[in-house]
């Protein structure tokens, strides 16, 4: 039960607070046995004093009652009283101490017989004061005066007979011895003197007697003196009753009472040396028990202290040797205590695991150091490798990069020959041959664009420019695009904006409709017929400049199953191997979406279903202007009301453009055309929606009406068929809006509609464009390494009657100007051998060519370049390919046109 | 037992406790029994006896009432109280039942009136003791006041041995007393011959002597002690001179201071007390205090001393205010006294009645013998209180009847000098 060392413990400590608690208990019962025996003691110092007071009193009483009997005095009455009382209580506190003790029968005993002996003295006191005052009375009013007056009554006449004389002499005689008697007596109360007192009176009678005959006064006398022997023989009486009770029957009891008073002295003595000895044992014991507890308490502490340091510390001591020699992995020959039964044993028996796990640990250690090298080889190994692949990597971005860049010179060189070619007189074929290889040049500029882009995506070196941006221009943009392809394949396109889209936003807009163009063109791509739906959709952040703006393209195209659409990211994959070969593409396009969505802070994401089509979202963040116009603006109102029908409640136009624009309209069903004419007046306009041919032929009578009330007629069609506009067109002098267009195109349809003069000024607008290239005066430098180049833009330059000289590189330039400075504009490369377009226009501008007008080339459209550029001191800054109408415009800002 | 003027306890001072303790076993003549007066619905002569419990036992008040169909008014008071009321108020008594040593100061002070003679009925079967004052020929006299020598009214109206037709009181209870001792601690001696008053003054016991608290009674005791011992010779024990006394009471205060005595005793239940505290173990005694402690398994020998026993001797006397026919009644009371049962029932008590002869029909002849032959007790013999006072085979100290009178060494005596005595005593005792 006690093996394990806490219990062993437990039972140790238990043992103390035992002992400690039982020396508490000692130390407090010897306390209150102390106490109590101290109260003993001062009782019986109470009782010893209480008897001895008794003693004193009934001795003074003897006293006091022996000064009574002699002198019947009154103060020793009170004296006696005053002793008996205080007898009394002293017997009753002798009592009350005494009741509890255990031989308090024998003090009662003691007690109830003094107090009787007390009772009896007091009775017999006061028999003895009666006697005593009797006795005073008797002698005072009786026999004193009696004598007194009786001798002196005894009237001794001169003129008596001398036997008379003689006779009555003779008992005064006996008168007078007997007094003397009274008096003797009075003074020794002794019974031999009654006597003689009695034989005086009898003499003295007998003689007064002798004369009885000759003086009957005589009798009276002898009355008197038998009176008075009577008197006499009651106070000898009395005198010896109180006399005896004082002298033997009270002093018994007083004697009885002094004795038991000493008995009881001697008890209570007795008592006291009892209690005293009491004390004593009580302290010796009280001080033996301590010291024994304190003996037995320090050899246990003594013992425990042993205990644990043998028992415990020791082998503890050892055991924790062990560990850290175990710990320090030094070798432990044996481990003590390991035979023990409690948790030193225990412990003996950790530390020979403890060891035994040491030996292995060891083993283990080897082992996966050989490990750990092997390991370390291997990473290094990868490290190696890996780097070689990203060297390769990059090598290889590099190389795309590089070779992109110098295919697409030559490719510029190639498309900006075709067109000059095109812009001269050829035959249709020859015009139509040249198209397709236009055409084709476009394609794989494209797909070298995107090539391009993808590399410099890959190396990180494509940058999100972030300036500000016309919306409107934008999605014109886009729909300008796409219109023509969508066409090629008899596609519907819908384009709808929010119209309170903000007309002005900050971020990269070629990126953005790099991003939707390649949307859009995959949808087309993959789609056979249908519809392409473009739908566009912002959200404020509140409280800052950003927003988001969402972006829809939905189409009815093949679809993808749930696998094609977890691959279509990724790079170089189409949503099969098929795909390709069906559709053709690089696979580049949605990879590079997906960067540079992400690159613009947004997302992209798809939804698809397999032979029922795609949607593809993109948001962006932008960032607001300060301008708050959006992309439509509300209208002038005019006097007149817009009644539009349409087939069903969603009509081609969206209804809230309409709302935007401000207009009072209607929006009617198309069936209720006719039944409605009535109710339009000559200032409303009306609008309908013309789907196809049938509606065309259904609704041509009302339509024929309404023009010939003259009312303003509109019409909105859907993108297919194509020829439907005209056709309308043709028929009634109407507008007509055909799908796509953008809110700002809707908006401007609708101010159209009810002002016709904004309508002719716009057509007129439309065909001055076919106008024929301008002609522009001035001398131009052109700074350009690359022959291609130099031979596309010299041509373009030419196209637009200017002449010009060409520099290889930036010093040839530089001494050009300076040699001779006759030229209006300079068109500066930046990349070039010897000296690049940076350093010459900077030189240039050192040596004070500060009118002279420079304007970069680059490859490179970036946002940096243009800055750097800047900073170089150019005007202006071109992207090469170089575009006729990009040239013209330059050429149109700072040169004047040629007066025909 | 019972005394002269020895004070008996009034028994309203005996506390229960005490009561139960001693005396209850034992003493029958030393307690009575006060009881509320009776209450009759015809008027009956009252008697009116003043006297000590030793005689006025409430069953003998009992009996005297159905015998006489008179009205009994007890009055039990110690002996100087009973005496000195009836020596100063003779009107509060009609009879006065006390010891011998009390009729001269009753006489003198003419308290009481003569007893016609002739209207004792028994006074013929009298017994000599108190005639003649010999119950035998060879009997001693007595020193002292013997009865004989103060019953008689003489012609010049003194008290006297002159037989004449006037008494001075009945005859009736009488007993000898000695001293008792503890046989446990003192060797028993033999009667008349080992014995001895002397025993008293022994050294040996010194500190445990008890004497009894009266001058008339103690004296005696102690003045047969010191001639026992030889410490002082008197002339006439009965009669002691002041010079006498001067001389016996020199010897007792000397051992008084040496504290020779244990203590002086004022009742018989006290005397009881010593005895069984061990407080003495030799002390005056009556015989009732030897029973009681007998009774208690004590055992102590009333002693028969070589030297004679103090005598006493009942008086019952006539108040001489007491005439017409409350003195019928005390006459009529007087001789139911002498009748028979009284006699047998203080028997019993182990006092003698002055005419036994008329009590042994009253006795069993095993009490008989006892109490009056001196012989071994044929059986048993109870008390008055229905309890066993005498075993089987026991003797009565000191003989028969005849013996123990024979050998009276003085009588309970008012001598002449008493007053002095009583101032000697006081001295003695209070030293």
């Amino acid at each position: 039960m006690f093996r394990t060392i806490k219990a062993q413990i437990l039972l140790i400590s238990a043992t103390l607070v035992l002992l400690l608690l039982s020396q508490v208990f000692l130390s407090r019962n010897s306390q209150s046995t102390f106490v109590d025996v101290l109260d003993l003691t001062q009782q019986a110092v109470l009782k010893v004093s209480l008897v001895r007071e008794l003693e004193r009193d009934v001795i003074d009483l003897q006293r006091n009652v022996l000064i009574y009997k002699e002198s019947a005095s009154e103060s020793a009455i009170g004296r006696f009283d005053l002793l008996m009382d205080q007898n009394q209580n002293n017997l009753k506190r002798l009592e009350d101490l005494t009741a509890l003790e255990k031989n308090s029968e024998v003090y009662l005993d003691y007690i109830t017989r003094m107090r009787a002996h007390l009772g009896d003295y007091k009775e017999n006191f006061n028999s003895v004061m009666e006697g005593r005052s009797k006795r005073q009375t008797l002698y005072n009013s009786g026999l004193s005066n009696e004598l007194e007056s009786l001798f002196s009554k005894i009237q001794i006449s001169q003129k008596a007979p001398i036997p008379v004389q003689n006779t009555l002499e003779i008992a005064k005689y006996h008168i007078a011895r007997a007094e003397n008697f009274l008096l003797q007596y009075l003074q020794t109360p002794e019974q031999q003197l009654v006597e003689p007192f009695q034989q005086q009176l009898l003499m003295a009678k007998e003689q007064i007697s002798k004369h009885l005959g000759s003086n009957q006064n005589y009798q009276v006398v002898i009355d008197r003196l038998s009176q008075l022997e009577s008197d006499f023989l009651q106070l000898t009486q009395i005198t010896r009753g109180y006399l005896f009770l004082v002298n033997v029957v009270m002093a018994g009891s007083a004697n009885e009472f002094l004795f038991l008073a000493r008995d009881l002295n001697k008890l209570v003595t007795v008592q006291l040396v009892e209690t005293n000895i009491e004390v004593k044992l009580t302290l010796d014991n009280t001080s033996i028990s301590s010291n024994l507890f304190s003996a037995v308490g320090i050899i246990l502490a003594a013992a425990t202290a042993l205990f644990l340091t043998y028992r415990i510390m020791l082998p503890i001591n050892i055991i924790t040797n062990v560990f850290q020699r175990l710990a320090k992995g030094k070798n432990v020959k044996s481990i003590p205590s390991l035979q023990r039964k409690d948790e030193i044993g225990l412990l003996a028996r950790a530390a020979d695991v403890f060891h035994e796990k040491n030996k292995q640990t060891a083993a283990l250690l080897e082992q996966s150091q050989l490990l750990n090298a092997k390991q370390e080889a291997l990473n290094t190994q990868l490290v190696a490798s890996n780097q070689k692949v990203e060297q390769a990597t990059a090598s290889k971005s590099m190389f795309l990069a590089n070779m992109s860049h110098e295919i697409r010179t030559p490719m510029n060189g190639i498309i900006g020959m075709l067109e000059i070619v095109m812009r001269s007189e050829l035959t249709p074929s020859q015009r139509e041959q040249l198209t397709k290889a236009a055409y084709s040049g476009q394609i794989l500029m494209s797909l070298i664009n995107d090539i391009l882009d993808f590399s410099k995506i890959e190396a990180g070196k494509l940058d999100i420019e972030s300036t500000e941006f016309s919306v409107e221009s934008l999605f014109t943009n886009i729909l300008a695009n796409i219109s023509n392809r969508a066409q090629e394949k008899n596609l519907n396109v819908r384009f709808n904006a929010n119209p309170n889209l903000p007309a002005q936003l900050v971020g990269d807009s070629l990126r953005i409709s790099q991003v939707l163009l390649n949307l859009c063109s995959n949808a087309i791509k993959f789609t056979r017929n249908g519809q392409i739906s473009i739908n566009v959709d912002f959200k404020r952040h509140d409280k800052t400049q950003f927003l988001s703006l969402f972006i829809e393209v939905t189409d009815t195209g093949i679809g993808m199953n749930a696998e094609q659409v977890s691959k279509v990211f990724d790079s170089f994959t189409q949503a099969d191997g098929s795909t390709s070969r069906n559709f053709g593409g690089s696979g580049l396009g949605l990879s590079i979406v997906t960067q540079l969505v992400e690159l613009m802070g947004g997302s992209v994401s798809v939804v698809s279903e397999e032979k029922k089509g795609s949607t593809f979202k993109v948001d962006f963040i932008l960032m607001k202007t300060e301008n708050n116009d959006e992309i439509i603006e509300e209208l002038p109102v005019p006097s007149g009301k817009l009644y539009y029908y349409s087939a069903g409640r969603t009509g081609f136009l969206n209804i809230q453009y309409i709302e935007k624009t401000g207009l009072n309209y209607h929006h009617l069903p198309l069936g209720q055309l006719s039944a409605t004419l009535k109710d339009i007046n000559k200032n409303d306009a009306v609008l309908l929606d013309i789907e196809d041919q049938v509606v065309f032929k259904t609704y041509h009578e009302s339509i024929d009406k309404l023009v010939n009330s003259a009312l303003k007629v509109g019409f909105v069609t859907n993108s297919q068929p194509s020829n439907l506009s005209n056709q309308l067109l043709a028929t009634w002098p109407a507008e007509c809006l055909s799908h796509p267009f953008t809110p700002q195109q809707a908006s401007g349809f609708l101010q159209r509609l009810f002002d016709t003069r904004l309508a002719a000024k716009l057509s007129d607008v439309k065909l001055a464009h076919d106008d024929p290239v301008a002609q522009y005066e001035g001398h131009i430098l052109l700074v350009e390494d690359n022959n291609i180049n130099q031979a596309v833009a010299s041509e373009m330059l030419k196209l637009l009657g200017l002449t010009f000289d060409i520099a290889e590189n930036g010093h040839q330039a530089v001494t050009k100007i300076v040699n001779s400075p006759q030229y209006d504009l300079v068109l500066m490369d930046i990349q070039m051998p010897v000296m690049d377009g940076y350093e010459a226009t900077r030189i240039l501008r050192q040596q004070g060519h500060d009118s002279l007008i420079i304007c970069g080339l680059s490859a490179n459209a970036m946002k940096q370049d243009y800055t750097k550029a800047t900073e170089a001191g150019m005007d202006d800054y071109i992207v090469k390919p170089i575009k006729q109408k990009v040239l013209e415009e330059l050429v149109a800002k700072y040169l004047p046109k040629k007066i025909a | 037992m019972a005394t002269n003027n020895l004070p008996v306890k009034p028994v309203k001072h005996v506390s229960r406790r005490q009561a139960l303790k001693s005396i209850s076993k034992a003493i029958v003549g030393a307690t009575a029994i006060t009881q509320a007066p009776y209450v009759f619905a015809r008027q009956r002569t009252q008697l009116r006896v003043l006297g000590t419990h030793v005689t006025l036992q409430e069953k003998i008040r009992q009996k005297a009432m159905e015998d006489l169909d008179i009205e009994l008014i007890f009055e039990p008071k110690g002996s100087a109280a009973v005496l000195q009321k009836a020596s100063m108020n003779p009107q509060s008594f009609d009879l006065y039942e006390q010891w011998s040593n009390s009729i001269r100061p009753l006489w003198s002070s003419g308290s009481i009136q003569p007893i016609d003679k002739k209207r004792l009925r028994y006074w013929d079967e009298i017994n000599p003791l108190c005639k003649t004052g010999q119950v035998s020929p060879e009997a001693n006299f007595g020193a002292g006041d013997a009865p004989y020598k103060i019953l008689h009214v003489q012609p010049d109206g003194k008290l006297g041995t002159e037989h004449t037709e006037q008494l001075s009181f009945v005859p009736y209870v009488h007993n000898v007393d000695s001293f008792g001792y503890n046989t446990n601690v003192i060797m028993q001696g033999e009667a008349y011959k080992t014995e001895s008053w002397g025993w008293l003054l022994d050294p040996k016991y010194t500190g445990k002597v008890g004497i009894v608290n009266a001058p008339t009674i103690g004296l005696f005791d102690l003045a047969l002690a010191t001639q026992a011992q030889g410490l002082v010779k008197f002339d006439n024990i009965g009669n002691l001179t002041k010079t006498d006394l001067d001389r016996l009471f020199n010897v007792l205060i000397d051992f008084k201071r040496q504290n020779h005595f244990g203590g002086f005793w004022n009742s018989v239940p006290e005397s009881v007390d010593y005895m069984r505290t061990d407080r003495v173990v030799i002390e005056s005694m009556f015989s009732p205090a030897v029973s009681a402690l007998n009774g208690q398994n004590i055992p102590v020998r009333f002693a028969a001393p070589k030297e004679g026993y103090r005598g006493w001797h009942g008086v019952m006397c006539l108040s001489s205010a007491t005439q017409g026919k409350s003195k019928d009644a005390a006459y009529d009371y007087m001789n139911w006294w002498l009748s028979g049962w009284p006699g047998a029932f203080v028997a019993k008590q182990g006092y003698y009645i002055s005419n036994a002869q008329r009590s042994a029909p009253f006795l069993s002849p095993a009490e008989w013998d006892y109490w009056y032959q001196g012989k071994e007790a044929t059986q048993a013999l109870k008390g008055t209180d229905n309890k066993i006072s005498v075993r089987q085979g026991d003797i009565r100290s000191g003989g028969s009847y005849t013996k123990r009178f024979s050998n009276v060494a003085v009588w309970n005596t008012a001598m002449p000098t008493y007053d002095y005595s009583v101032q000697k005593w006081y001295e003695f005792i209070s030293s």
